[in-house]
């Protein structure tokens, strides 16, 4: 695999999410030449194609970038945490968790304020079980992960079944669409986008240590790492992180799964370089797949987990015919 | 002269099992210990419990004075390292990232500076890998990432040196060279060295002390000339040795027929 240097890594990640969100910016049901959104984003002239900009376009763009760079750092965190790369939050049941407590929460008549503390305990709880489960071996095989994960998601499945069958007929498309992974609502993306660099930060802070967990918990100790106390800031950012991107925008898979793939594909090995390179293309995945649900079918819109899916279900699996520890 | 690691009335056991009762044992700066025994008798559940690797042990054993249960990891691993038996290459990252990694405890920016890579590559040189420093650590062989980790702990560069059957992977050359290299680094100013092995020739050309554990919860410990007779090993080992000429003084041996 080729070995970039860091910078040009970054900048080439940087330029790729720039990329992905002008073309956002200027896809839609009235498509706006590249030159004439740089212009508009910079100088407001009151047009049409201004408001459809600054009050359509951006937040919703913003938001799928910010969800999206979350859901890869979710995915990245993950994977250092198992030393595999099949883990992703989706995958391992961990959003089911947070979108079982939040579909709960909504029907025993909680309000919004009270979701993202759901979404965060659903999330942490799939987490403890899972991890706690593999964490049994020091290095624990793809088949007893993938499993538990498989089985936590089933059940959640069950649970968010139970919850959609006791709901009003009136809120069950809404609460469907939610369940796929939807943006369309996501007009709000400066919470999302403080979740995203912080959660940056603290992983960047982290990404020392992660590099020692490289070589399995018991060595990266003699090297000079608490592993209790790695493996618990671990749990709670990752689940920090995959309950902010459900409460917002649903379960959306896979982005964790790929993300952190490319980035290695592209040269990033060391944790302090492939976790901002992840951010940045998580991003981009999720805001051109976004843009690619809303635009379509237009003027209807699908679901973008939908569009992830389709799209990550065969990297899965190719992955996990790569790796031969299975 | 105070020890560097001391060990107080250690009650060793795995699975239900004695491997050593009442351990007592001091390790002295300059001092290069053998630890032999026969399979499953507790040689390396003992080398981690002195890395401070098993909670329940850490409280009996003492590195500079201070109790292991109240050393904190990082302090920890800048006087004790360890190279573990089944060394695990790491995920993606190169040798050189995998030698890097030793520095962590004694770091204190967050990116590598250029004397601590230079210091990586000569750590690499030493072990003859300097050609290997850009490739995946995946896929170097058993004995390159055996030597890869040496490389590692020579960055780390603790007072004390513990290392799980460092030579198992390494032809005769290479186990030659690198108990060489460690002694040399490992048994002067203030640091000592600790080795599970399976030679006992070894304990007694190389070693300064001998640890014999047999496994049933019985254990001698003391100087190699004294502990590491030729009586005191078969006995340990359940088989007789033979004592042979060689050029540099009688060697130990069986006969395979």
């Amino acid at each position: 695999m080729p070995r970039r240097r860091p910078e040009r890594l970054l900048a080439l990640a940087l330029g790729g999410a720039l990329l992905a969100l002008l073309v956002s910016l200027a896809s839609g049901s009235t498509a706006i030449p590249f030159e004439r959104v740089l212009h508009l984003l910079f100088l407001d002239d009151g047009s049409t194609a201004d408001r459809i900009i600054d009050q359509l376009r951006l937040p919703r763009s913003l938001s799928a970038f910010a969800v999206g760079g979350i859901l890869a750092l979710a995915g990245a965190l993950m994977q250092v945490l198992l030393r595999n790369p099949l883990g992703d939050p989706y995958v391992l049941g961990v959003s089911g968790g947070a979108s079982s407590a939040v579909l709960g929460g909504m029907l025993a008549g909680l309000s919004l304020p009270w979701l993202g503390p759901l979404a965060f305990a659903g999330a942490l709880l799939s987490m403890l079980v899972v991890f706690g489960l593999a964490r049994s071996q020091d290095d624990p095989g793809a088949t007893r992960l993938l499993l538990t994960g498989v089985v936590m998601a089933a059940g959640w499945s069950a649970l968010i079944s139970l919850a959609l069958s006791l709901s009003p007929p009136m809120q069950l498309p809404g609460m469907l669409f939610w369940l796929m992974g939807d943006l369309s609502d996501a007009l709000h993306p400066a919470p999302l986008l403080a979740v995203l660099g912080l959660g940056l930060g603290a992983a960047l802070w982290l990404a020392p240590r992660l590099n020692l967990a490289a070589f399995g918990m018991a060595q990266a100790s003699v090297l000079g790492v608490d592993p209790r106390r790695l493996r618990a800031q671990l749990y709670f950012l990752a689940s920090l992180l995959t309950a902010a991107a459900v409460a917002e925008a649903g379960a959306i898979g896979f982005v964790g799964l790929v993300t952190p793939h490319m980035a290695r594909l592209l040269g990033a090995t060391d944790q302090r370089v492939l976790l901002p390179v992840s951010v940045l293309l998580g991003g981009a995945l999720l805001t051109l797949a976004d843009t690619a649900a809303r635009t379509l079918i237009a003027p209807m819109q699908l679901p973008v987990g939908v569009l992830t899916a389709v799209l990550g279900v065969p990297v899965f699996l190719w992955l996990l015919h790569r790796e031969r520890r299975l | 002269m105070s020890p560097l690691l001391r060990i107080r009335g250690l009650d060793l056991g795995q699975a239900g099992r004695d491997l050593a009762r009442g351990l007592e044992l001091s390790i002295h700066p300059g001092e290069c210990w053998v630890i032999l025994g026969p399979n499953g008798g507790g040689k390396t559940t003992l080398l981690r419990a002195m890395a401070g690797l098993i909670p329940a042990a850490a409280a009996r054993i003492e590195l500079h004075g201070t109790s292991l249960d109240r050393l904190p990891a990082r302090r920890r691993a800048r006087h004790l390292g360890l190279v573990f038996q089944h060394g695990m290459p790491g995920l993606h990252n190169s040798a050189l990232e995998l030698v890097l990694a030793g520095g962590y405890a004694g770091r204190t920016h967050w990116w590598d500076t250029p004397e601590e890579i230079a210091a990586a590559r000569q750590a690499l040189r030493a072990v003859g890998l300097e050609a290997l420093a850009e490739q995946d650590s995946n896929t170097l062989s058993g004995g390159e990432l055996r030597r890869a980790e040496i490389a590692r702990l020579l960055l780390q560069n603790p007072d004390l040196a513990l290392l799980d059957e460092p030579f198992n992977h390494l032809d005769i050359g290479q186990q030659v060279a690198m108990l060489r290299l460690l002694r040399q680094h490992f048994t002067r100013d203030g640091h000592a060295l600790v080795l599970v092995a399976h030679d006992p020739n070894l304990a007694r050309q190389a070693a300064s002390h001998c640890l014999l554990l047999h496994g049933d919860g019985r254990w001698q410990a003391g100087r190699a000339a004294e502990t590491a007779t030729r009586e005191a090993l078969s006995a340990l080992f359940g088989h007789p040795l033979q004592e042979y000429q060689g050029p540099a003084g009688p060697l130990w041996g069986v006969n395979w027929k």
